[in-house]
């Protein structure tokens, strides 16, 4: 099976399999047309939400977590504490935000005709597209990054590719590398089905229902928009899409903050590294090179693109995450993830520092059990090693100690600078191209990197001189 | 009573093939998983009259496309599960209730 020469018909691939000729949105040198590639979609607002709302995706719950805000207070100063809401995407038909995204994809393999639908994943995305492909008479097919060499596979990677398989979805669970990309082309070629990517504008535009429900539900709530949302990170398409419906429903000031696990140190395709992490999504082995550069996607174009919208960026340790997680059980009587907790982890110290009558919302939760939960994550990891102590952020190394905070005190964020990710980024935009840089290359990368075109201009000089 | 070594037409199974020789991997992966084949596993309806574990089979999957590997697993069990209570973790509770209370410690309250 000669999986890796699909790579050479990578363009012709996933122009079929997605419909959309990517070229032709090409612009200037360096840039695309990004507001014309989501428009592509064809699809208004409300007919997105008919569709969503007909198979029981959205519609969300937003709580008040009045005892965590009630904590946060206790050690903040006076006057401070804003209060902290939380957006249950748990209760979606699949457990997770995902089925937001998977409903437009599925819903357009469907209307254009496809057979079938395949999607590269971890797996939350995979049981959203079983889930959807169910509901819509669409075969799926998984390809989930899911074992070490030694056939050893994390537990929260078994309990997601167990989910597809249990919605009905072909799972084809592989060894880790990045030549999964290879096998999905190969596949999508071979079958002639839908590509389910998290990066087309169909899985992003899906997204942006989440905003604006966050934005709609604050205002019949509360009578005005957040001052934040907090969003994990990874891929960046939770992040993009909740931000793009933000903005369409008019919450313009609300402060959009990603979020990612600090992973620093771990190589995601490395054997050793793979199973040596107790997050599968959400973290900065996925988070700082989508943001840096998001074209690394399985499509021409991601339609992800997180520093396009990203008013700030934290990480957090995988400690911190156990930590709320528990906190979110025991005070709110809520059991979800901890995939999912990495953004309320930063939002229980962001929030100490706002007033107590602003808002913040946590964008999302993740259904949990067995596989997903705390215990079996830590169980693994003791198997394999990695010492869990109790301990603040000082304490973290991942790979090789994971330490659980013990007071809301404990609790840190690390903020990341935008402008250190907006160098990188342009780093590698221009890396092996000499093609000048034109204005209107310098207007799209100011509006992708969220900044004025005077920072483009002088960091493109900078690095062209090789600095 | 069939024995757990060999598996009937229609049993479901779990084969597992080989994708890559480490020779073929790609270049950008790091050296230790290049030492490493990439192989995969997938599971489905057992599409001959019988096989072994360890002999080569072919399944039918859930969506009726064929695949041919080598027999690993007949009724497959998911092996993941909770983990046993972790005790940096259960003190959490209590100590943020005794917060909540406006106790000094969970004792006192």
């Amino acid at each position: 099976m000669q999986i890796v020469e699909a790579l050479s018909r990578r363009q012709e691939i996933l122009k079929a399999s997605t419909g959309l000729d990517y070229a032709s949105f090409s612009r200037g040198n360096y840039g695309f047309a990004y507001e014309e590639l989501m428009n592509s979609v064809g699809y208004s607002l409300a007919e997105i939400v008919k569709l969503q709302a007909e198979l029981g995706v959205g519609n969300t719950p937003l709580v008040e977590l009045k005892n965590l805000t009630q904590l946060v207070r206790k050690s903040a100063k006076k006057g401070k504490g804003a209060r902290i809401f939380l957006k249950d995407e748990a209760a979606n038909p699949s457990g997770s935000y995902k089925d937001r995204r998977a409903s437009v994809a599925v819903f357009q393999a469907k209307v254009k005709g496809y057979p079938g639908i395949v999607a590269a994943t971890s797996g939350n995305y995979g049981a959203a597209v079983a889930c959807q492909g169910a509901k819509r008479g669409l075969d799926v097919i998984v390809i989930q990054e899911t074992f070490d060499s030694n056939q050893l596979g994390q537990p929260e990677i078994l309990e997601k590719g167990r989910a597809c398989a249990g919605l009905g979805a072909e799972v084809l669970q592989l060894t880790v590398g990045p030549e999964l990309f290879a096998m999905c082309l190969f596949t999508l070629e071979s079958t002639g089905f839908f590509n389910g990517s998290l990066y087309t504008p169909y899985a992003v535009v899906g997204v942006e229902t989440l905003g604006y429900e966050i934005a709609e539900q604050m205002k019949k709530q509360e009578g005005r928009y957040p001052d934040m949302v907090v969003c994990t990170h990874a891929g960046g398409g939770n992040l993009a899409g909740t931000a793009r419906g933000l903005k369409n429903a008019g919450a313009t000031s609300t402060e959009i903050v990603g979020v990612s696990v600090n992973l620093a140190g771990l190589h995601m395709a490395s054997d050793k590294d793979f199973n040596r992490k107790s997050f599968t999504t959400g973290h900065t082995g996925f988070g700082i090179p989508f943001a840096t550069w998001p074209d690394r996607s399985d499509v021409l174009y991601n339609a992800a693109r997180p520093l396009r919208y990203m008013d700030s960026y934290y990480t957090v340790t995988q400690g911190e995450v156990f930590f709320i997680t528990e906190a979110l059980a025991k005070i709110e009587g809520m059991e979800r993830g901890p995939a999912g907790n990495t953004s309320l982890a930063a939002a229980v110290v962001l929030a100490k520092e706002l007033d107590q009558d602003q808002i913040l919302v946590v964008q999302e939760t993740e259904y949990t059990g067995a596989g997903k939960h705390p215990t079996a994550q830590l169980e693994l990891a003791r198997n394999l090693g990695v010492r869990v102590i109790q301990g603040d952020r000082s304490h973290d190394a991942p790979g090789s100690v994971i330490a659980i905070p013990k007071s809301m005190e404990e609790l840190g964020v690390t903020p990341l600078l935008l402008d250190k990710l907006r160098r990188s980024y342009l780093k590698n935009a221009l890396q092996g191209k000499d093609a000048p840089v034109l204005p209107e290359d310098v207007r799209f990368f100011a509006q992708d990197l969220k900044c004025e075109e005077s920072f483009i201009q002088k960091t493109v000089e900078e690095l062209k001189k090789g600095e | 009573m069939r024995g757990l070594q060999k598996a009937l037409r229609q049993d479901w199974v779990e084969i597992e093939l080989l994708l890559l020789e480490p020779s073929s991997r790609l270049a950008s992966v790091p050296d230790d998983t290049k030492k490493t084949p990439l192989t995969m596993r997938v599971a489905g309806f057992l599409d001959q009259e019988e096989a072994q574990i360890g002999s080569e089979a072919t399944i039918l999957t859930p969506i009726r496309r064929s695949w041919t590997g080598t027999l690993v697993e007949i009724n497959p069990r998911p092996e993941h599960r909770f983990g046993p209570v972790v005790s940096e973790l259960q003190g959490i509770g209590p100590a943020l209730r005794a917060v909540l209370k406006g106790c000094d410690n969970d004792a006192d309250c």
